[in-house]
C-alpha cells in the first residue's frame, strides 16, 4: 500500500481531480464571495450541468469537451437571470432567508432531476480516454488529465478576466465595497448578476469535466454543495487562488484517505476539516479576516 | 387567548382524541406523521424561532436518539422507556459539544448552519460504517405482535403510536407556550433580535444559547426514538440524511418561525398538500420517486418569497383568533431586521 | 465624594490606530459627567471599554471599587452599569413592554415582577401608552426613550448614555434633560454621557472630559472646559457654545 509509485499515482490523481473540484469551488467563491449569495444549490447546478453533458453525449454523440462551451454559455445566461429575477430581492433580507431560498431551489432541482432521469447511474465513456498515459513508472488517467487541463484553463481565463478587464475590476470593486461602487456609478445589480452568471459558468465547466471522472446520479447535488463550501472555507473566502488551492488540497486528501481508510469514508475527512477550519481559522488558508 | 381561539383549540383536541375511532388506517398514519412533524418542528423552533440559531443538521439528533434506543433494545432487550434516557443524554451531550465549539468561537449565521450540516453528514457516514448497529445495511427491530398492546416495550397497534405522537405534540405545544412567557423565552428572543443589546442588559448569551441547543436536541432525540419504534428499522442514509433536517425545518418556516402554532399549522399544511399532490399524480398515472420532496421544495419556495412571516399570522388574523398570535411576542419573520 | 467609576491610563488600539490613548478620569457617585470631543475622538470606544464590549490593551477600569476591565459585557451590566448605544438597538420584533421586561429580568425574581417594574419605567419615560406597540414602529425619539428605559430597568448605579440627544428637537431634548436630572437627583443614579449637543452638556454635567484623537485634553466644570484653549481649537470653535 505504501509503495512510492502507487502513492505518487494516487497523489497525481488527487491533484487532477482536485483541480476540477477547485473550479467548482471557484464558481462558489465568485458567487458567495462576490455576489454574496449563499448558494446552497451549487452542487445541484453542477449536477444539472453533468446531466446536460451526459444527455448530449448520449443523444448527439458529442463529447463533453465540445458541449462544455454551449453548456457553460447557457449556464451563464441562466445564472444571470436567476440572480436578477429571484435572488436579487433577497440581498437585503437576512442571511437565513436567502439560505432557505436557495435550499428550496436546490430541493426542487434535485427532485426534478430524479423525476426526469430516474435514480440509475449514468456516465460518459469516451474510447479515446481509455488508455492511460505512462510517464516512466507513473500511470496517469487520460480523462482526469484532460479534465484537469480544461479546469485549469477555465480558472486561468477567469483570473484573467478579473485582473485585466474593466468589468472584472468593477465586479471586484463591488465585492470590496458595495456602497462605494454605487457612489462611483457602477451598476451594482448588473454586476452582481454577471458575477452569478460567471460563477454558474464555472460550475457548468466543472460539471462537464466531472462526467469524465464519476458516475452520475441525481443525488450528487448536496454532497457537491457541501464539498464546495468546505473548499471555499478551507481555502479562504474571498480568495480565488484559495478556492483552487483548497480544491487540490481536498482532492489529494480524499485520494489519500481513500488509500488509507475505507474509501466510502473519505468525505468524513472533508467534513472534519470543515469543522476544524470553521472553528480555528474561519478565514481559511488564504482568506482575509473581515 | 380569546374565546374563539380557546373554543377552536378545545374542539380540535377533542377531534384529535377521537380520530382513531373513525379514521381509516391511511388517515391515521397521515395524522401520526403530521403530529410527529409538528413535534420536531416545535423542538427545532426553540433553537431557531426563539433563539435565532439556524441549525440544518437536526437529523443528527433523530438518528443518534433513534439508534441509541434501538441498539439497546436490539442487543440487550432493554425497553425503550430506558433507552429514551440514553437517547436524550447522548443528544444533549452532542449538542452541548457542538454548541460549545460554535458559540465559544463565535460561529453564527450561515457558518453555524454549515457546521451543523457538517456534523450531521460526518455522523451519517460514520454510522454507515458502524457495524454494531448494522452499518449501511440498517438496523431492524423485531416486529412482534402488532395487535396487542405492549406499553412496556412500546410495541402495539398504529393507534398506540398515534396517541404517542399526539401526546408528544401536545406536550411540546404546552412547553413552548410556557417558555415563550417565561424568562428563557424572553432571553432567547432578545438574543435572536440583537445579541449585543442582550449582553448589555446582563444576559449571558453563551449560556442561554447552549440551553436552547441542548433542549432542542433533547426533544428531537425523543422523536428519533419514536421513529425507530414506529418504522422498526433505521438506515443511516435515511435518518441522518440532510433531507430529514430539511423536513424538520419546513413546518416552522411555512407556519411561522417563533410563533406557537406555526410549526403545527405548517406541518399539517405541508403533509396534506404533499399527500394531495401525490394522490393527484398517481390518479393521473404518474408515479415518481421524489415527487413529494419536489412538492415540499415548491411550497417552501412559495412561502419564502411571498409569505416570509409564515402562513400562521395572516391566517390567524383572518380567522379572528388573532390574540393568540399577538401573545407569541411578535412573530419572527425571515424578512425584517 | 467617592468615585464610582475610575478609568486609569486606559489605552486601546485597532491595528496600529490608537483609538484611546492613556485616558484617565473619575466620575463621582451621584454625579453627572459628560464626555465630549470631535467625531472619531474615541468616546464610544471608551464606553465600549467601560461596558466590557471591548478589552483594553492596557490600564484599569474600576467600578464601585471593583476592577471591571476584562469582564464580559453581561458581567459589567450585572455589576450595575447600564448602557445605551449610539445607534439604537431595539429588539425590533418585540413589543415596547417586552423590550423593557427583558431589561427588568436582570434583577427581578420572576416575570410578573419584571413586568411590574417595566410598566413603572415606561410610565416614567412617557412610553406607557405605547407599551403594546412593536418596537419597530416607534419614531426615533421614542426609540431613544425605549433604549434608556431598557437600560434603566436593569436598576443600574451608573448609566452610560451614548448621544442620547442626537436627533431630538430642542423641546424633546429639554424633556430628556429634565428626566435625566430627575433620575440623578431622586434616585441617585450616576450618569456619564457622550454628547455633541452642548445645550444638554451645559445643562446637566457637573464635570466634563474632553477627548481628542484618543487623548483626554481637558477636564473640569463645563464653564472651565468651554473656555479651554485646546478645546476651542480642536472642537468647539471660536463661535462659543449656544
Amino acid at each position: 500500500m505504501l509503495d512510492p509509485i502507487n502513492f505518487t499515482n494516487v497523489i497525481i490523481s488527487g491533484v487532477l481531480t482536485g483541480l476540477v473540484y477547485g473550479l467548482m469551488a471557484l464558481g462558489l467563491s465568485v458567487i458567495f464571495g462576490v455576489a454574496r449569495v449563499v448558494n446552497f444549490a451549487h452542487g445541484e447546478m453542477m449536477t444539472i450541468a453533468m446531466y446536460a453533458a451526459v444527455m448530449l453525449f448520449a443523444g448527439l454523440k458529442l463529447d463533453p469537451f465540445i458541449t462544455v462551451i454551449p453548456i457553460a454559455a447557457a449556464f451563464c445566461v441562466l445564472g444571470y437571470f436567476l440572480q436578477c429575477a429571484v435572488i436579487q430581492p433577497f440581498i437585503t433580507r437576512p442571511e437565513h432567508s436567502q439560505f432557505i431560498l436557495l435550499l428550496a431551489i436546490a430541493v426542487i432541482m434535485t427532485n426534478l432531476l430524479l423525476i426526469l432521469f430516474g435514480p440509475d447511474a449514468r456516465s460518459v465513456q469516451l474510447d479515446a480516454l481509455l488508455q492511460s498515459i505512462e510517464i516512466g513508472p507513473l500511470l496517469i488517467d487520460r480523462g482526469k488529465l484532460y479534465a484537469a487541463m480544461v479546469a485549469a484553463a477555465t480558472a486561468a481565463a477567469l483570473f484573467g478576466f478579473f485582473r485585466f478587464t474593466f468589468t472584472g475590476t468593477a465586479i471586484r470593486a463591488c465585492a470590496d465595497n458595495w456602497l462605494g461602487a454605487r457612489v462611483v456609478g457602477l451598476d451594482v445589480k448588473k454586476l452582481y448578476a454577471l458575477a452569478f452568471g460567471l460563477g454558474s459558468a464555472c460550475v457548468a465547466v466543472a460539471g462537464c469535466m466531472m462526467t469524465l471522472l464519476v458516475d452520475l446520479t441525481p443525488n450528487l447535488g448536496p454532497a457537491y454543495t457541501l464539498l464546495a463550501f468546505v473548499i471555499v472555507i478551507v481555502g479562504g473566502l474571498g480568495s480565488m487562488t484559495g478556492a483552487l488551492l483548497g480544491g487540490v488540497l481536498i482532492g489529494v486528501s480524499e485520494a489519500l484517505a481513500g488509500l488509507f481508510i475505507v474509501p466510502s469514508a473519505k468525505s468524513m475527512f472533508s467534513f472534519a476539516l470543515l469543522i476544524v477550519v470553521l472553528l480555528f481559522r474561519p478565514q481559511g488558508l488564504l482568506g482575509h479576516r473581515s | 387567548m380569546n374565546a374563539r381561539a380557546t373554543g377552536a383549540l378545545i374542539a380540535l383536541f377533542a377531534g384529535l382524541l377521537l380520530l382513531p375511532a373513525f379514521a381509516s388506517s391511511y388517515v391515521l398514519s397521515l395524522a401520526t406523521l403530521i403530529l410527529l412533524f409538528a413535534y420536531t418542528g416545535q423542538a427545532w423552533n426553540i433553537l431557531m424561532g426563539f433563539a435565532g440559531q439556524l441549525s440544518l443538521g437536526h437529523a443528527l439528533y433523530l438518528g443518534v436518539g433513534g439508534y441509541a434506543a434501538a441498539a439497546l433494545y436490539f442487543h440487550y432487550g432493554i425497553g425503550p422507556w430506558l433507552g429514551l434516557w440514553l437517547a436524550i443524554f447522548l443528544c444533549a451531550l452532542i449538542a452541548a459539544f457542538i454548541g460549545f465549539l460554535a458559540f465559544r468561537y463565535r460561529i453564527s449565521g450561515v457558518y453555524f448552519a454549515l457546521l451543523t450540516i457538517a456534523f450531521a453528514e460526518f455522523t451519517r457516514i460514520g454510522f454507515d460504517h458502524f457495524s454494531w448497529v448494522g452499518g449501511s445495511g440498517g438496523l431492524f427491530l423485531k416486529v412482534t405482535q402488532r395487535e396487542s398492546l405492549d406499553l412496556l416495550n412500546l410495541r402495539g397497534p398504529p393507534a398506540m403510536f398515534y396517541y404517542g405522537a399526539l401526546m408528544l405534540a401536545g406536550a411540546a405545544l404546552v412547553l413552548c407556550s410556557w417558555l415563550l412567557k417565561s424568562r428563557p423565552g424572553f432571553y432567547w428572543q432578545a438574543i435572536r433580535e440583537d445579541e449585543e443589546a442582550a449582553r448589555a442588559l446582563g444576559i449571558d448569551v453563551f449560556k442561554w444559547k447552549m440551553l436552547a441547543m441542548i433542549l432542542s436536541a433533547a426533544l428531537t432525540s425523543v422523536a428519533g426514538v419514536f421513529i425507530a419504534l414506529y418504522y422498526n428499522n433505521l438506515f443511516p442514509e435515511q435518518i441522518f440524511h440532510i433531507g430529514r433536517s430539511i423536513e424538520i425545518i419546513l413546518g416552522p418556516i411555512i407556519g411561522g418561525l417563533g410563533t406557537l402554532f406555526g410549526p403545527v399549522i405548517g406541518a399539517a399544511l405541508l403533509t396534506l398538500l404533499a399527500e394531495i399532490a401525490t394522490e393527484l399524480m398517481t390518479a393521473l398515472g404518474w408515479q415518481f420517486a421524489g415527487l413529494k420532496q419536489l412538492v415540499y421544495g415548491v411550497i417552501l419556495l412559495f412561502v419564502i418569497i411571498f409569505l416570509p412571516h409564515g402562513v400562521w399570522s395572516p391566517l390567524a388574523r383572518k380567522l379572528g383568533i388573532d390574540n393568540v398570535s399577538r401573545r407569541d411576542a411578535g412573530a419572527q419573520s425571515l424578512d425584517s431586521k | 465624594m467617592t468615585s464610582l467609576l475610575e478609568v486609569k491610563q486606559v489605552s486601546k488600539s485597532f491595528r496600529g490606530l490608537r483609538a484611546v490613548a492613556n485616558v484617565s478620569f473619575e466620575v463621582e457617585e451621584n454625579a453627572i459627567a459628560a464626555l465630549i470631543g470631535p467625531n472619531g475622538a474615541g468616546k464610544t470606544t471608551l464606553f465600549n471599554l467601560i461596558a466590557g464590549a471591548l478589552a483594553a490593551d492596557s490600564g484599569e477600569i474600576c467600578f464601585a471599587d471593583r476592577r471591571v476591565d476584562g469582564l464580559r459585557p453581561e458581567q459589567v451590566c450585572a455589576a450595575g452599569v447600564g448602557r445605551t448605544f449610539q445607534i439604537v438597538k431595539p429588539f425590533a420584533g418585540l413589543t415596547v413592554l417586552d423590550n423593557v421586561i427583558i431589561g427588568a429580568l436582570l434583577r427581578a425574581p420572576n416575570v410578573a415582577e419584571a413586568r411590574r417594574h417595566a410598566d413603572a419605567v415606561l410610565q416614567r419615560l412617557g412610553l406607557a401608552a405605547k407599551r403594546d406597540a412593536p418596537a419597530s414602529a416607534l419614531t426615533l425619539p421614542d426609540r431613544k426613550r425605549l433604549e434608556v428605559a431598557r437600560a434603566l430597568a436593569t436598576r443600574p448605579k451608573l448609566l452610560l448614555l451614548d448621544e442620547v440627544m442626537a436627533g431630538l428637537r430642542p423641546t424633546e431634548c429639554d424633556e430628556m434633560v429634565d428626566f435625566l436630572r430627575d433620575l440623578n437627583q431622586r434616585e441617585g443614579i450616576t450618569i456619564l454621557l457622550i454628547e455633541h449637543v452642548m445645550r444638554a452638556v451645559m445643562a446637566l454635567a457637573q464635570k466634563v472630559i474632553v477627548l481628542h484623537h484618543g487623548e483626554a485634553i481637558a477636564r473640569g466644570t463645563p464653564e472651565q472646559v468651554v473656555r479651554d484653549r485646546a478645546v476651542i481649537e480642536s472642537y468647539l470653535g471660536e463661535g462659543g457654545v449656544s
